[in-house]
């Protein structure tokens, strides 16, 4: 992954406030120093892609108006190829198996999201 | 030069007879028809008061007696194996006696002057013809006429034997025909009760394809909703270590206390769709009991 400086740009995108409070926390712990900036809409999220450029995307599934799936559809579409990472309550084999048939998702996690799996996920990057 | 000239004519008037009978019993529809043409031309190629063809093919026994229709009440006429029959299916020996008065009476009737009885038993591949005449003096039977006699009861056996074989044939075919129409039927009811299995095969498959949708819906709902707030409640007990002074009290509790009232919710829609659908697999299954 090409960073343009040393701070790790994050995009969370997650309807709920309270998910995002604590990955936001989260990021705040992790070693590696980052500029995080959480969207509870997913249209907006997807709209500021441009402006934020970010490094890395946490994206949940269930999401009302556009859903995790899709927002990854779209990305498809427009051929956006920033990396994203799947952060889902969902436990479910299908939507694990259903998230690796994007090529730009580098995981998937299962929330909540823990301090070493970030860690874990930036020593590969 | 004389003699044989008339013995020549004899002969060429009884070969046009017997070829004009053997068209006509060939031409024969039924054996009504084939009866009364027999009975027709017999006249015409020798002497005789009464001739009786008795039929065997297997166990079956037909009886004709020519003339057709005159003097049916005495023996001659009977539809039974007569005792002089008898023996001529037993050895086949052929008959030519005088009858006396009393036999003549009981076979024929007394309207006969010195009768004499000639009989046969003509084999064939698939029957036998068991044929007798009666001649008296003044219709004179010779046994020179043998032969031409043989080749009439050939002619006209052979037609009857045709005929009843044809009509057993459209017998056969009648039962054959009324066999596969059976068929066709139990063809009918069994593709019916293929088609019924098949429609509850399709029915039960349909019902069996909406309670696995209801519960693929109910796991996305573990999966996503339930553990929605679940994972909330979790990853803010994972930052209670990590916050100082009141920002456990003002930020953390809060969000716990709205996550747990989610989780309750969540649970609570689960638990209602699960009953739900219990109600609904027991409703369909006492439907079909």
């Amino acid at each position: 992954m090409n960073r343009g400086s040393n701070v790790l740009k994050v995009l969370l995108v997650d309807d709920q406030k309270i998910t995002n409070f604590i990955n936001l926390k989260v990021f705040e712990m992790v070693s590696v120093e980052n500029q995080t900036i959480d969207y509870t809409d997913p249209e907006i999220a997807f709209r500021e892609l441009d402006n934020h450029n970010p490094d890395i995307i946490f994206l949940d599934l269930m999401m009302p108006r556009l859903n995790g799936w899709e927002f990854l559809d779209r990305m498809k579409s427009q051929k956006i190829e920033l990396p994203v990472v799947i952060l889902s309550s969902s436990t479910s084999p299908e939507d694990f198996s259903r998230a690796e048939q994007y090529n730009n998702v580098l995981d998937y996690f299962t929330k909540p999201l823990q301090r070493d799996d970030i860690e874990k996920l930036l020593a590969k990057l | 030069m004389m003699l044989r000239n008339t013995s020549n004519a004899v002969y060429r008037v009884a070969y046009e007879s017997v070829s004009k009978l053997s068209r006509k019993l060939n031409a024969a529809k039924n054996i009504d028809e084939l009866s009364s043409v027999f009975d027709q031309y017999l006249k015409y190629l020798f002497n005789f008061n009464a001739l009786r063809v008795h039929i065997v093919v297997g166990s079956d026994h037909y009886y004709f007696v020519f003339p057709l229709k005159d003097e049916n009440e005495t023996e001659f006429w009977e539809n039974e194996v007569l005792n002089f029959e008898e023996g001529l299916l037993e050895n086949g020996v052929p008959i030519c006696q005088n009858l006396n008065a009393e036999q003549a009476n009981s076979l024929i009737g007394d309207d006969v002057q010195n009768p004499v009885l000639w009989g046969w038993n003509f084999q064939y591949e698939d029957y036998c013809a068991v044929t007798s005449l009666i001649a008296d003096e003044n219709n004179q039977f010779s046994s020179k006429e043998t032969e031409i006699l043989g080749l009439v009861v050939d002619l006209f056996t052979l037609k009857y034997y045709e005929l009843i074989t044809k009509a057993q044939l459209v017998e056969k075919n009648k039962l054959l025909e009324e066999a596969v129409d059976i068929i066709k039927q139990k063809n009918n009811w069994i593709n019916q009760i293929i088609s019924d299995q098949q429609n509850v095969i399709d029915e039960r498959t349909k019902q069996l394809r909406y309670q696995n949708e209801q519960l693929m819906q109910l796991s996305v709902l573990n999966a996503h909703q339930v553990r929605e707030p679940l994972s909330r409640v979790m990853g803010l007990l994972d930052l209670i270590s990590f916050v100082e002074g009141d920002e456990f009290e003002e930020e953390i509790l809060p969000k716990m206390k709205e996550s747990a009232k989610d989780l309750d919710e969540a649970l609570q829609v689960v638990i209602n769709k699960s009953i739900e659908e219990i109600v609904n697999v027991f409703d369909i299954n006492s439907d079909k009991m």
